[in-house]
């Protein structure tokens, strides 16, 4: 009887659960929970006074009674929420400040809906630009600062070498509605820790400096020193506006520095010059590198003898020691941007050549990365060994270590005693030099022309005169550039005659008349030196 | 032809050592066993290189899902909705799903390494060993001072990989061991974020005196492209920076700024480094760039078109295949020329009927604006133009991207180029020490060194060819930081900082949270054109991405000990 009681038991349950579950799953007919309704909205931008607001409104309905309302806007940066306490109707209206626009933008406000139940809507709202207008009748804000034109300085990049004051003006037209106050301040530090700091306000005092103010000051700088300094004008208009200008003034920071081992003013002025291309780099000067401000090096090879002269030259900007055609040398031997190894203080360079001794800060001869800091006026030389190697019998036919060549023949039609474009009986030589293992010295005679001058590999090494053993131009003219992007020359090994640029240096023309040469050849740093002697 | 070969060394020492190893796992299938690379110095050195091969991949171009990571923060939209990159933009990515997860990738590299610095510790001996010939003592010579170089050089990179799993993930398990068992793996907890940096900081500082100061000039130049004795102080440098950055020092302890400071002083004061007189051709110089003054270690790259088939307006024979489309956000943070001015301020000259005239030149450097000549025609991204919004796989935001890309490859005729990806440049150094030095001793304090924070970021601005006005003086630190976090942003833009920085200064959940917003452009019939910014896309950015999540499979084998970072 338990037993069937059980039954009957487990029978009513089971079908009061299914009655349930079958009540769960039907759905009123006429009780559907409705999404809410949006029946109306609006968003404007407003420009209003000095804010820019967006405004909107919007009338929602739901019979199941609006809890929450929810507007975002992701540039704008608005996340709002609306909390209500679940009425059918409702409006809201509201604004926001909101930044700015840089550019015509097309705003949409996010709405997201919920209602009581749970049931949420979401609407999008396009925002109508109507801020080209205030909204404020008359409202005519100053809303530019004032305008600051600098004149002066004109130039902001000064030698300074001369111990002697850097004198720089500072002149500038403010304008504005109503201008209230100009401060002009000159202020920095020189490399030394020496502090500038000039500074002054100036309170336009009559109704047309208030629109207008000109200003114009003479400033002194430490000279004879690096210092980097600033000037700036700032203007402060009735309004509020600012308006900032001002700039950097360097005094004693060099943007080009070129070593100079001429031995004699005169070895410079008739320094090499090829004449096909109007290019240097076959002289006496050398590009070095800038490594941060103030800062430049150069590979080397120093002889060490008592007819070294080195020197160094400094510019500024663009100015340069060539003319643009390079044909001109734009420098003196002593002028007052030449600097030299200082003979009284060790380490040192200066620019008073009197007190320079014209060496590197070495006692022997050999190969070194000479670094030279304009700032602190320093100079060092670190040896260093080239790491050319010569294995490559293309470019280097014959050559050992054990057996370096003997000579280098200079050739071409222009040279007097050559025989045609290759080496021959009576071809001038580079004869290697006895004390300098990579050095090939001599003199040779053009007749005057110019025209396509090589150096080659000795035929008493080389086997294949055309195809091997060739120094000539190792690139197109216009690839071959300095370190502050002039074209120069560049003799190197190119292998036969035809690679490279196919063509070798020339030198100037003398319109008929010969020219004698001295020559030196480096063939670790591959630097053609060149200086004419006479005709 | 003298480039290409680290990348091929570079391959083979990838295959020679292949293997895959993350955190926790052992084993390593290789071709050659651990005993038989270390026994000359051709092996053993391949074996050093090999660890330069982590850096392949895991930088730069097109990585993540043929997207970059530019296109995971506001610097830029990926076209190609499919490409998983765009988790980041969704934040639906999570420990189980990183579009970026480079934590078993770089414990390889750092595997890797150790094993090379454990096996090669007797370099001497095995070169020695394996010299032929006695009377060759110039090679041996060679050979060891290579070795030692490398060693140098491989421990710079371990910190390296450390670094770039510290900034994404925070304090690490440090392993400098190869023999760990798997049971002591997985005993091996997470150190602390300072600890973290304390060890890759001593690293650098060891191994920076040993490293070569430059591989330009030597040895026939063959050896381009290694890590230098910069690279390792540049990385100090931008570790420190990390570390004094809002998001690991939220008491502002000065000092560490002042560290960070010094350190990417430490790089300026070398005066080895300077700005290149071509921003744009700066990215297209192809291995040996490392010649340039401006690069301090780059990832040497190989020939290839894809960056350029992915990114070259769709408009364009064989380009458009739906990549970097840079973000209306970006291309409002560059200033204008004349005034130095944001577009946003009065008075600044910008002209929004006309909104690229006048712009910092880096903008039409960096990325293609409507009517802008690209390969011998205007670009046309307005609706309707053959580039222009709406195509197919065209633009999202109406510009596409032109740092990088190289504009002289037919892809028609499958032309390729060399394309190198910097890792270090000095343009960068400068930024880190103006942000340090600003935050440390204000933004005109020299305090010692050489530059104010101002002088730094006025020579980034005034660099060749760029010539922007040199920021105002007088910004209070405030305006100053401003100043510099929006040159980073401009000067430095797609090369992999911003995703980072918005992080290390905490302020990604303002950055991030904003809509990618684009420029719809439409063209009268008088050819004028009308400017309309609309939103792109939303994007997502929660508190716990500013670190990323840790994989779920290494936390569940470290059973626990292996700590996740919070929110994940």
């Amino acid at each position: 009887m338990k037993r069937i009681l059980f039954a009957i038991t487990g029978i009513l349950l089971a079908a009061a659960i299914i009655v349930a579950c079958n009540k769960s799953l039907v759905f009123p007919e006429n009780d559907v929970p409705l999404p809410p309704q949006v029946k109306q909205t609006e968003a404007s931008l407003l420009w209003i006074g000095p804010d820019y607001r967006v405004a909107f409104s919007a009338d929602l309905e739901d019979t199941a009674g609006i809890t929450k309302v929810q507007v975002k806007n992701g540039e704008w940066q608005i996340d709002t929420v609306y909390e209500l306490s679940g009425q059918d109707l409702v409006s809201i209206i509201d604004t926001i400040t909101v930044t700015k626009d840089a550019n015509k933008t097309e705003h949409v406000l996010e709405l997201t809906i919920t209602n009581s139940h749970g049931g949420v809507i979401k609407a999008k709202v396009v925002v109508e630009d109507k801020s080209d207008v205030n909204q404020v009748p008359g409202y005519d804000p100053d809303l530019l600062p004032p305008s600051i034109t600098v004149t002066k300085p004109t130039v902001t990049k000064y030698y300074g070498i001369a111990n002697a004051p850097v004198y720089i003006d500072v002149a500038a037209t403010i304008t504005d509605l109503e201008i209230a106050s100009v401060e002009v301040k000159v202020y920095g530090e020189a490399a030394d820790g020496q502090l500038v700091n000039y500074e002054e306000t100036i309170t336009p005092s009559s109704d047309d400096e208030k629109e207008n103010l000109e200003y114009e000051k003479t400033f002194a700088l430490p000279g004879g020193k690096a210092g980097q300094y600033q000037y700036v004008v700032r203007a402060t208009d009735a309004d509020g506006n600012k308006a900032v200008k001002g700039g950097v003034i360097s005094v004693g920071y060099f943007d080009r520095l070129y070593l100079c081992d001429a031995e004699s003013e005169n070895e410079l002025l008739n320094e090499g010059f090829d004449h096909a291309g109007n290019t240097r780099g076959i002289g006496t000067v050398l590009a070095m590198r800038p490594q941060g401000p103030n800062n430049f090096v150069v590979d080397y090879y120093y002889r060490n003898e008592p007819t070294d002269n080195i020197r160094f030259v400094a510019f500024i900007g663009n100015a340069k020691p060539y003319s643009s055609n390079q044909q001109q040398i734009l420098f003196q031997y002593a002028d007052t941007n030449v600097l030299a190894m200082s003979s009284t203080e060790s380490g040192k360079v200066t620019f008073d050549l009197n007190a320079a001794n014209f060496k590197l800060p070495v006692s022997s001869k050999g190969y070194y990365r000479i670094a030279v800091n304009l700032t602190d006026r320093t100079i060092t030389a670190t040896p260093f060994t080239p790491s050319k190697d010569f294995s490559n019998t293309t470019l280097y036919p014959g050559w050992s270590d054990s057996n370096p060549w003997p000579y280098l023949a200079v050739t071409g039609t222009v040279i007097i005693g050559n025989n045609g474009w290759i080496e021959g009986p009576n071809s001038p030589k580079l004869v290697k030099e006895a004390d300098h293992p990579f050095l090939y010295s001599g003199t040779f005679q053009t007749n005057g022309n110019s025209s396509n001058i090589s150096l080659n590999a000795p035929m008493t090494a080389n086997n294949d005169a055309w195809n091997k053993g060739w120094f000539r131009l190792v690139s197109v003219r216009a690839n071959m550039r300095d370190i502050y992007n002039d074209m120069i020359t560049i003799i190197g090994p190119v292998g036969p005659s035809t690679a490279g640029a196919g063509w070798g240096f020339s030198v100037s023309n003398f319109g008929g008349a010969t020219g004698t040469f001295k020559a030196t050849y480096d063939l670790a740093l591959e630097r053609l030196r060149i200086v004419r002697i006479g005709d | 032809m003298r480039h290409p070969k680290i990348a091929v060394w570079l391959m083979l020492a990838v295959v020679a050592l292949s293997g895959c190893k993350k955190f926790l796992d052992r084993e390593i299938p290789t071709n050659y066993g651990e005993d038989q690379v270390f026994v000359n110095y051709e092996r053993m050195s391949q074996a050093g290189y090999g660890v330069y091969a982590f850096l392949l991949n895991r930088f730069g171009y097109d990585r993540i899902s043929n997207a970059m990571l530019a296109s995971a923060c506001d610097e830029a939209d990926h076209a190609d909705p499919q490409s998983s990159i765009q988790q980041y933009n969704m934040g639906t990515w999570n420990a189980t799903s990183n579009p970026e997860n480079y934590w078993g990738d770089f414990y390889q590299g750092i595997y890797r390494a150790n094993v090379f610095l454990e096996n090669s510790a007797d370099y001497k001996n095995i070169i020695y060993r394996d010299t032929v010939d006695p009377n060759n003592k110039a090679n041996y010579n060679y050979q060891v001072r290579d070795i030692e170089w490398l060693r140098a050089e491989v421990r710079f990179l371990r910190a390296f990989y450390y670094f770039e799993l510290l900034k994404r993930f925070g304090g690490l398990p440090i392993i400098t061991r190869s023999d760990h068992t798997i049971e002591e793996l997985q005993k091996m907890p997470r150190k602390s974020f300072d600890e973290t940096v304390a060890f890759i900081e001593a690293e650098c500082d060891t191994v920076a005196p040993l490293m070569r100061e430059t591989w330009v000039g030597f040895d026939q130049d063959k050896w381009r492209g290694r890590a230098t004795q910069g690279a390792a102080m540049a990385l100090k440098a931008r570790l420190l920076l990390y570390a004094a950055s809002p998001l690991h020092n939220p008491t502002n302890n000065v000092q560490k700024w002042e560290k960070a400071a010094k350190a990417a002083h430490d790089v300026i004061a070398l005066n080895r480094y300077g700005l290149h007189n071509d921003y744009k051709g700066l990215f297209r110089l192809g291995n040996g760039l490392d010649g340039n003054q401006e690069v301090i270690f780059a990832q040497q790259g190989w020939s290839r078109n894809d960056f350029e088939r992915r990114n070259y307006p769709i408009g364009y024979d064989q380009g458009g295949q739906a990549s970097t489309c840079p973000s209306q956000n970006l291309v409002d943070a560059y200033e204008m020329k004349s005034t130095g001015l944001a577009i946003t301020e009065p008075g600044s000259g910008y002209d929004p009927n006309n909104p690229y005239a006048g712009r910092d030149p880096r903008l039409t450097m960096s990325i293609l604006t409507n009517n802008t000549t690209f390969k011998g025609r205007p670009v046309e991204c307005w609706v309707g133009g053959l580039d222009g919004l709406g195509k197919p796989k065209a633009t999202t935001t109406g510009y596409y991207i032109r740092k990088f890309v190289d504009e002289n490859l037919n892809l028609a005729q499958n032309a390729s180029s060399m394309h190198t990806w910097i890792l270090f440049r000095y343009a960068e150094l400068l930024l880190n020490y103006a942000e340090a030095m600003n935050e440390a001793y204000g933004p005109e304090t020299k305090a010692g060194f050489s530059m104010t924070a101002k002088a730094a970021v006025d020579l980034v601005r005034t660099r060749p060819g760029v010539a922007m006005p040199i920021l105002p003086p007088g910004l209070s630190k405030d305006e100053m930081r401003e100043r510099i976090r929006n040159e980073r942003r401009v000067e430095l833009a797609f090369e992999e900082h911003r995703f980072f920085d918005v992080r290390r200064w905490k302020i990604a959940e303002q950055t991030e949270n904003m809509p990618i917003m684009a420029m719809r452009i439409t063209r009268n019939p008088d050819n004028s054109f009308n400017y309309t910014v609309v939103k792109a896309e939303d994007r997502v950015f929660r508190p716990e991405m500013y670190l990323f999540p840790i994989p779920e499979s290494e936390i569940m084998k470290s059973g626990g000990v292996l700590e996740q970072n919070p929110g994940w």
